[in-house]
């Protein structure tokens, strides 16, 4: 098992592709990061303008906390995308190179192939949320300092203490985690129905596109699908950051997204074990 | 005690209602090279597919080792190397790291000597540490090779194996093949629409045409019932041309020699009537001709 989940992480991580959305997320962190050490006051001063009539805040408001989940919050969007860029050409990248078939006359089971195929999948959205995680937290802690975290929700100004945060960090990668496992098996999974690598990432942002933009459309006549569009629930690592956490709801929101994976991996592996391999 | 090492029995795919193979019977006995022969789209490619699971077939059963059904490729596979189309590699690994790759898809673990040795038999050693995009064709032919000997497997199946490939490279790669026959002992299934390729290398072929297999036995023996092409040399070529026209053969003048068609038995009385013209005969040959036989299967 190990040997072959070795072969699978050297082809996966020695495309050029794999380093792209890493390499993208140090860019990115870095230069949030330097931005708000120059400019950060300009900024959360003209974040907390409306609340300047109602109280005074005191202390240090620019930390590595607040940076971290600013970074987070901006960072979570495009993670879909360089997580589809990788995952979406796992199996028809291959296709499309013409090894498909050399593999598959190995003696390897396609449901095994399938298999070591997601755990990769799995292992590059790990890869990517670590990075996202360890650098963009630490580099933060490092420039910025620690400090009580002030988040703007939907109920109004939330103060969490310091002391509180890394544990609701360590949740919102783990539901981070859990999200990007959803849009990495639907990627996967069109990566098996195609022969080119194009088709499946651009698909992938497609569903995802067309399905926030069916969310924000606050109108009844999408109501009954609205808790089935996995997207919905992507974003729902935010309420970590609520007072009281909504454990029920975002528990709820895990388990929907857990099972996406699920229905995606089972789609996946019933239509691969059928398929007639041409290219 | 049987020989054989593959049977396919009405074997048959469909693509939608395209019936790309009609039911194809076919036997391989181990230790030979077998030629899979049959023009561009004849279904060779489609039948190899299935033979090593990438495609399900329709209809038919296949008998691998005796006793191995298609069902149970997990036990075939293990035994079985090839190369389907052209070799296929990631270009941005180099060839021994490729290896290493396939190795991995076996359940046994297959030892970094035996990759090295096969590197040496292929004729890659120095180079296996380069990336496969800089490769040739020929080279990657020869990768293939390695990769699909990895296993040491006992049957071998060969698409289009010298495809692309410079004279050169045709003659290492086809001498190659014969090493693995006749020096490791492996069957080499080969499927090709050249025709010297398998006349040269293959013990036994089939020719397969539209999708149905239209003849299959020993090389020698399907040659033997096919018209053979007769070179004469002679001091007087009017005189031979004329002894021949009594026998019914019209022969063609191509310089100083006289070549007309004929059947292989024929040979000694053709002889004979030569000599009885009191003529100086400096060379008489004789050449199984695959390729008309193989025309003559495969017209319209």
């Amino acid at each position: 098992m190990i040997r072959i989940l070795q072969a699978e992480i050297i082809k996966a991580f020695a495309r050029p592709r794999s380093y792209i959305g890493l390499a993208s997320i140090v860019a990115l962190v870095v230069l949030i990061d330097t931005s708000f050490y120059f400019t950060g006051k300009e900024y959360i001063d003209l974040l907390f303008q409306s609340f300047d009539q109602v109280f005074s805040l005191e202390g240090n408001i620019i930390n590595g906390n607040l940076i971290t989940f600013i970074i987070l919050q901006t960072l979570i969007i495009q993670l879909p995308l360089l997580v589809a860029l990788v995952t979406g050409d796992l199996i028809s990248g291959e296709s499309a190179l013409g090894t498909l078939r050399y593999a598959l006359t190995k003696p390897i089971s396609r449901f095994k192939f399938i298999t070591y195929k997601w755990i990769t999948a799995m292992l590059y959205v790990l890869a990517i949320l670590i990075l996202l995680g360890v650098f963009a937290y630490l580099l933060s802690l490092v420039i910025f300092g620690l400090g009580d975290l002030l988040v703007l929700n939907a109920d109004g100004l939330v103060v969490i203490r310091s002391a509180e945060l890394f544990w609701r960090f360590m949740a919102a990668f783990v539901f981070a985690f859990i999200s990007l496992t959803t849009v990495a098996s639907l990627s996967l999974m069109f990566s098996a129905f195609s022969d080119n690598s194009i088709g499946p990432i651009v698909l992938t942002m497609v569903v995802i596109i067309v399905f926030t933009v069916i969310s924000s459309f606050e109108m009844s006549f999408f109501d009954p699908v609205m808790p089935l569009l996995f997207t919905n629930h992507m974003h729902l690592w935010r309420r970590l950051f609520s007072d009281p956490i909504p454990m029920t709801e975002i528990m709820q929101s895990a388990g929907v997204l857990l099972l996406h994976s699920a229905v995606f991996f089972g789609i996946t592996q019933y239509h691969f074990n059928r398929k007639d391999i041409f290219q | 005690m049987s020989n054989q090492i593959l049977k396919v029995e009405g074997l048959e795919k469909f693509y939608g209602k395209f019936h790309a193979l009609k039911g194809v019977d076919m036997e391989v006995n181990a230790g030979e090279i077998f030629g899979l022969l049959g023009p561009n789209g004849a279904g060779k490619t489609t039948m190899l597919r299935m033979l090593v699971g990438l495609i399900s077939p329709s209809n038919g059963s296949v008998t691998y080792f005796g006793n191995l059904q298609l069902n149970e490729l997990g036990k075939v596979l293990p035994r079985i190397g090839c190369i389907i189309e052209e070799p296929k590699f990631y270009p941005y690994l180099s060839g021994l790291t490729n290896l290493k790759v396939a190795r991995s898809y076996f359940p046994n673990k297959i030892p970094d000597q035996r990759v090295h040795e096969m590197i040496e038999l292929v004729g890659l050693k120095g180079r296996e540490n380069d990336r496969v995009s800089t490769y040739s064709q020929g080279m990657r032919q020869r990768l293939g090779i390695a990769q699909a000997m990895l296993n040491n497997p006992d049957l071998i199946f060969l698409d289009e194996p010298t495809n692309g490939l410079d004279p050169k490279g045709i003659i290492e790669l086809r001498q190659l093949i014969i090493r693995l026959k006749e020096e490791f002992g492996k069957t080499v299934i080969i499927s090709s629409h050249i025709l010297s390729e398998i006349e040269e290398m293959a013990d036994s072929m089939a020719i397969i045409n539209k999708g149905v297999c239209v003849s299959q036995g020993s090389v020698a023996e399907l040659l033997a019932k096919n018209t053979v092409t007769v070179s004469v040399e002679t001091d007087d070529q009017d005189a031979a041309q004329t002894a021949l026209a009594a026998l019914n053969y019209t022969a063609k003048k191509d310089q100083q020699t006289l070549v007309f068609q004929s059947e292989l038995d024929e040979i000694p009385r053709i002889v004979e009537k030569l000599m009885s013209t009191g003529r100086k005969i400096y060379r008489l040959d004789h050449k199984r001709k695959l390729e008309d036989y193989f025309l003559k299967l495969t017209a319209a």
